[in-house]
Order: structure tokens, then C-alpha cells, then sequence
């Protein structure tokens, strides 16, 4: 929980940094800004680990398939880059860059989860040929 | 104490990132943005434009040369915990 407290005093003191510096020079609040960004992201996955951990143990006992719970993964991870590239961009003054990203992000997460989806259809041929 | 966030991040069995990532790089970055703005106001009122545009983008690269790393870390960081 001590991270979260962190978390909130660097947010806040890179945004007034970023405020004082921001009337001089806007490319170093930009700058800040990102590293304000990586850095309280890399805090948030000290708290995404033992989640992603937990859901591997939950996958162990369900005997689930283990490439589906990848997908997933790979889309939360994506999803997490997409959307802090966005934030970045759309606060240095690129919003159509950000939302370009984001649609980026979903189109690839769409990609990703193909095999999920056949899967899915195999599933229903199955039951609608046992009926 | 907000001088070291180094951390340990556990990705599944025998997987692990190890991430230091310091405040300090922010007030590096605010210390280098103040100072090329001295120097650009300095340079500026002195008639010497082309060499406070040369400053700026000096210290601009300096900052993201220093920034750089820790993005990759950050990317690596994701792609491990991620499974990627």
C-alpha cells in the first residue's frame, strides 16, 4: 500500500513541476510528463504481478488451456502500453495521435483474440451437432 | 522515502523483472528543463537566437537519452509480466 501513497506524491510533484516548467519550455513538461508516466506504471505493475500470478495458479487448478490465459495477458498488456502512449500524447497536444493508439491497441487486441473466438465457434458447431 | 522505487516483480514461476526506476530522474529532468531555460532567456536577449535553439534541442536530447532506458525497461517490464 506504500506504493500507492508514492504513487500519488510523484504524480503530484511531476504535475507541478510540469506547470512551473511549463511556462518556459512545453517540450521539457512533455518530457516530464512521460517520465512521470513509466514511473508510476512500473508502480502499478508491482501490484499486477501477484494478480497475473494468481490467475496462472487459477488456470493451474482449473486445468484450463494454457495459451487462452495468454491471450488475455497479452491483451491487458497491450491495452496497458496503448492507453499510457495515448494519455501521453493527448497531454503534449496530439489527441488524434492518442485516439490513432488506442484504435491501434483495439485492433491488434481484436487480432489477438482470434483463436479465442474459434474456439468459441468450434464450442458451438459441437453443441448444435450433439443436439 | 521517495529516493528509490526499485522493485521485484514476480511473473510466474522462476520469472523475474527487476525494476529501478528512481524519482530522482524526474528532478534530473526539471533540473536540466530550468537550467536550458536560464540559458535560452540568456542567449535569446543576447541576440544569439541560433544558439539558444541549439541549447534547447540540446537539452531536449540530453532528457531523452536519459528517459530512453527507462521506457525500454518499462516495455520489457510489461512484456515479461505479460507473457509476451
Amino acid at each position: 500500500m506504500e506504493l500507492f501513497w508514492k504513487a500519488i506524491a510523484v504524480s503530484l510533484l511531476t504535475a507541478i513541476l510540469g506547470v512551473v516548467m511549463g511556462k518556459q519550455n512545453k517540450d521539457f513538461s512533455v518530457v516530464l510528463s512521460i517520465a512521470g508516466c513509466v514511473l508510476i506504471a512500473g508502480l502499478a505493475a508491482v501490484y499486477l504481478g501477484p494478480v497475473v500470478h494468481f490467475l496462472e495458479d487459477l488456470e493451474r487448478m482449473g486445468n484450463l488451456r494454457g495459451d487462452m490465459l495468454g491471450i488475455l495477458l497479452k491483451a491487458v498488456g497491450i491495452g496497458l502500453i496503448s492507453e499510457i502512449a495515448a494519455v501521453v500524447c493527448a497531454d503534449s497536444g496530439n489527441a488524434g495521435l492518442g485516439k490513432m493508439l488506442q484504435l491501434i491497441g483495439s485492433v491488434v487486441i481484436l487480432w489477438l483474440s482470434i483463436p479465442v473466438f474459434r474456439v468459441l465457434l468450434d464450442l458451438v458447431q459441437t453443441i448444435l451437432g450433439e443436439l | 522515502m521517495l529516493s528509490n522505487f526499485g522493485a521485484v516483480h514476480r511473473c510466474g514461476p522462476g520469472n523475474s523483472v527487476y525494476l529501478t526506476m528512481e524519482i530522482d530522474l524526474v528532478f534530473k529532468i526539471a533540473a536540466i528543463g530550468i537550467i536550458v531555460s536560464i540559458l535560452n532567456q540568456v542567449l535569446t536577449r543576447s541576440g544569439r537566437d541560433e544558439q539558444a535553439t541549439l541549447t534547447s534541442l540540446a537539452g531536449l536530447v540530453v532528457v531523452l537519452m536519459m528517459l530512453a532506458p527507462q521506457i525500454a525497461e518499462l516495455f520489457d517490464l510489461v512484456k515479461t509480466l505479460f507473457d509476451f
